[in-house]
């Protein structure tokens, strides 16, 4: 009789962790795989620890503005641009903590223009959803994403079960094929242009913005960094759609720890050519984000001293450079025509 | 994480789930009343509904288990329709008073009450679920002999499981009448069994005998009931999440625009439905006997393979037995049964499936699809002498001869049930129109992918249904829960395997829509 008991504890604990282990390994293979775009968390896992300068923040602004390989090209710098789709706020502020425990950034640039996004935005399933499976997902579920979303968060297999007919058997032995160095380190490459006349005014519907949440988040984000003795600056990114100066201003109060740069006060200096530098309103294609990486670059490594004898994959950020070289050449006569 | 923020997470979980909660009481609040909202066995809410009242059942008083058991019932229910729990109540309390009265034989008359306690439940069944058939059909029928008289129409809403737990309570009375049982004295255990929840939307509808005095005895906890229990939860689940809702989008989209599809397509679509309607239905069966095993009650059994029955007759032994039974019991025995001329034999017969049709659903297509049957039945009393000379030439048990006979019986099961799924008879006579004449036509390509399922699902789909089989099969001998349950880690596997096999293949999650237990709605 007591052996059987122990026999069926045995099989339970076994039974129990298998069923466990099988659905999180179900859900990572059966998800989309996830190379640009941001959120792209399996390919920044695989990046060296600690080999990361400079580490950016925020939403596509920051994923589709700042080419980390020109930075190191310009400057030596090793930077990373780990942003979601959308990302608001509290989002940000879980990506930062997760990133953190595999890099320690001498500084982090927090795009926080997601300080006027709506409270619940369009991609939280993909923002929070391929962050990896931690304490920090699990906070982001519960306090960044929408009730409706969680479902789906919390058991990942609701949303993608289906998805086993995609799947490769390979997969369930190899893993997944975006498991690799991220050859862009985590910018998104946008290559057609759509000429802009002039710069436009950004309404904000306040109504849907959680202002005093996103305050409280960047307070939480100061003592992190503050406590990781990591610097930290604000920053928003140059557009043809800007905040109001009021806005901008309400951003800039908003922390003692942090500083903030608008990169729309050096708009004139960064030389964009409004026909040919911008993907949209909003974003800048890869010319656009060339020369504004190339100010960035200086702007840091004028601000702040790095230590340039980090240990860091030169072969990785070589092939960056070559990468950026590639596109830049491939996208010239797509971009002028 | 720091631990203020965990505490905070827990808070927000705990509200999220209170917030879920009080959805649900929100739901079937009095705001609310005649909305239903589906606690579906296969729903997150059962989910947790049947955990919790497991765990009070078992770790309250024993007085109050039935009380609990009871209140938990009601609340199941109402989660549907908190109004027609009154209903519920109403012909629980009805019977139970006649019971008394039948049982004491109050004023000399036992078969006063019966009779008052059958006008009263038929009445009640016939007026939420027969009342506009029969106005319509009335309507109609004067309508074509030239009189234009729309009787009145009833905006009325079909008390879900009213047709099981109707049944059930009147099986009670009439058993109480034969003296079969004794009248059950106490109101809150015969409340009980008339509502016990997980019977109670779609049966097996069960027998006094059977049920109350189980719900006399406070269970104690059994490990193995647990574990047998969710044996048959989870293999419900797959039999409804995987194969049944699946073949649903096929049989949905064939049936649903029959002029679309061709022949072939058609007939296809028919033996999903058979499969679709036996895997929806005894997962019910299986769920509803699973979640009172938790609790320590055996429910009867319902479904006995009944695609490998061999005769039409086989096939009514082993599907819904608990409602054949019923009207073997209630209907076909009082009526004379087979003991009677051949003729009076064979109306019997006819009468009893034709009441069977008409019990399914308020339309003729269940009425002609019982009728059907009882047409199967009849020619197979016809010929029986023939058929008991062919098997004096030709063994009973020859393998051929058995093979021959499952595929015939199934091919005239598949044949009725397309009068049970068609919208309508004009759909029904199109859709049986199309598979005859033109059979074969759309094989090549074989496109049963362009029904609604990819061919993978399709295939998925289908290596289900062969273990459903290959499984049935096996329970024939032995069952197989016993042969699983005898080793541990071959147990847990099998939990693990059908657990797996819920969450990768089932029909659930973003962008799929639940479907609802087939039987619901009868």
């Amino acid at each position: 009789m007591k052996k059987r008991i122990v026999l069926e504890i045995i099989a339970f604990v076994l039974f129990a962790a298998i069923l466990i282990f099988s659905v999180f390994r179900l859900s990572y293979l059966y998800m989309p795989e996830r190379r640009d775009y941001g959120a792209t968390w399996n390919m920044y896992g695989q990046e060296d620890k600690n080999s990361i300068d400079v580490m950016f923040f925020g939403s596509s602004l920051a994923f589709c503005d700042i080419i980390p390989a020109r930075i190191y090209e310009n400057s030596g710098i090793t930077s990373y641009v780990m942003a979601a789709p959308e990302s608001t706020v509290p989002i940000m502020y879980y990506y930062v903590k997760e990133a953190l425990k595999t890099q320690k950034p001498e500084v982090i640039f927090a795009e926080i223009s997601g300080m006027y996004f709506d409270e619940y935005t369009n991609y939280t399933d993909v923002s929070v959803g391929y962050m990896p499976y931690s304490g920090n997902r699990l906070a982001a579920t519960f306090f960044a994403a929408e009730p409706e979303a969680r479902t789906g968060l919390l058991f990942p297999l609701y949303k993608y079960h289906n998805r086993w007919q995609e799947t490769r058997p390979s997969k369930y032995f190899f893993g997944r094929d975006d498991e690799v160095k991220d050859p862009w380190a985590g910018y998104t490459l946008l290559a057609t242009a759509a000429p802009q006349e002039n710069v436009q005014l950004r309404e904000v519907n306040m109504e849907n913005v959680n202002f005093e949440k996103n305050s409280e988040y960047i307070k939480k984000l100061e003592e992190l960094c503050e406590k990781e003795g990591i610097k930290l600056e604000f920053f928003i990114v140059p557009s043809c759609w800007n905040y109001s100066d009021e806005n901008v201003e309400k951003l800039r109060g908003l922390s003692e720890y942090a500083e903030f740069y608008d990169f729309n006060d050096s708009f004139e200096e960064m030389g964009f050519d409004l026909q040919n530098d911008f993907y949209d309103l909003l974003h800048l294609n890869i010319f656009g984000a060339v020369k504004f990486s190339d100010y960035l670059s200086e702007y840091i490594s004028q601000k702040y001293n790095f230590d340039l004898e980090r240990v860091h994959d030169e072969d990785i950020w070589n092939t960056r450079i070559s990468k950026l070289e590639e596109a830049l050449n491939e996208y010239s006569v797509k971009v002028s025509e | 994480m720091v631990f203020p923020e965990f505490l905070k997470m827990l808070t927000l979980i705990v509200k999220y789930d209170i917030i879920s909660l009080l959805k649900i009481v929100y739901l079937c609040s009095l705001s609310r009343l005649l909305k239903v909202y589906v606690m579906n066995f296969n729903s997150l809410e059962y989910i947790a509904f049947l955990p919790v009242t497991v765990l009070l059942y078992y770790i309250l008083p024993r007085k109050i288990k039935n009380p609990m058991l009871l209140a938990a019932s009601y609340f199941f229910y109402m989660c549907w329709s908190p109004v027609y729990a009154l209903l519920m109540l109403f012909s629980t309390s009805v019977t139970y008073l006649c019971g008394i009265l039948v049982g004491k034989k109050v004023l000399g008359r036992k078969k006063l009450w019966l009779v008052l306690s059958l006008a009263i439940n038929l009445s009640i069944l016939f007026f939420f679920k027969y009342y506009n058939f029969f106005a319509s059909s009335i309507s109609g029928l004067l309508g074509y002999f030239g009189a234009h008289t729309a009787l009145l129409r009833l905006d009325i809403l079909l008390p879900v499981g009213i047709s099981f737990y109707t049944f059930q309570a009147l099986g009670y009375t009439i058993d109480v009448y034969r003296g079969k049982v004794s009248c059950e004295k106490n109101f809150i255990d015969y409340a009980l069994f008339v509502s016990f929840f997980p019977q109670l939307v779609a049966g097996p509808i069960e027998r006094t005998e059977n049920i109350i005095p189980q719900l006399k005895v406070a269970h104690k906890f059994k490990f193995s009931n647990l574990r047998d229990g969710t044996l048959l939860i989870l293999w419900g689940m797959m039999k409804k999440v995987v194969i049944a809702d699946n073949l649903a989008v096929i049989v949905n989209n064939a049936y649903n625009y029959p002029k679309g599809y061709t022949g072939m397509q058609l007939a296809f679509a028919t033996v999903c439905f058979a499969f679709q309607i036996y895997c929806d239905f005894s997962a019910y069966t299986d769920i509803a006997r699973g979640s009172a095993k938790w609790l320590g009650i055996c429910l009867t059994q319902n479904f006995n393979c009944p695609y490998i029955a061999d005769s039409i007759k086989d096939f009514w032994r082993r599907w819904h037995i608990s409602l054949s039974t019923w009207f073997k019991d209630y209907l076909y025995f009082p009526l004379g049964g087979s003991r009677v001329k051949k003729g009076r034999h064979i109306l019997n017969v006819l009468c009893v499936f034709i009441v069977s049709g008409l019990w399914h659903g308020a339309a003729f297509t269940y009425i002609f699809w019982g009728l059907l049957h009882g047409i199967y039945q009849a020619v197979g009393i016809i010929l029986t002498p023939i058929r008991e000379k062919f098997y004096n030439i030709v063994s009973k048990n020859n393998p051929f001869i058995r093979a021959f006979k499952i595929a015939g019986t199934f091919t005239l099961v598949c044949f009725a049930w397309i009068l049970f799924r068609a919208n309508s008879l004009y759909d029904a006579g199109y859709i049986i129109n199309k598979i005859i004449k033109a059979p074969f036509s759309g094989i090549f390509p074989l496109a049963f992918g362009a029904m609604g399922l990819n061919r993978l699902t399709l295939a998925s789909t289908g290596l289900c249904v062969a273990i459903l089989i290959a499984v049935d099969i096996i329970n024939l001998k032995k069952p197989l829960a016993e042969i699983i349950g005898k080793t541990v880690f071959i147990k847990y596997a099998v939990f693990l395997a059908l657990l797996l096999c819920i969450f990768v293949f089932g029909y659930y999650g973003e962008g799929y829509d639940p479907q609802e237990f087939v039987y619901f709605q009868f």
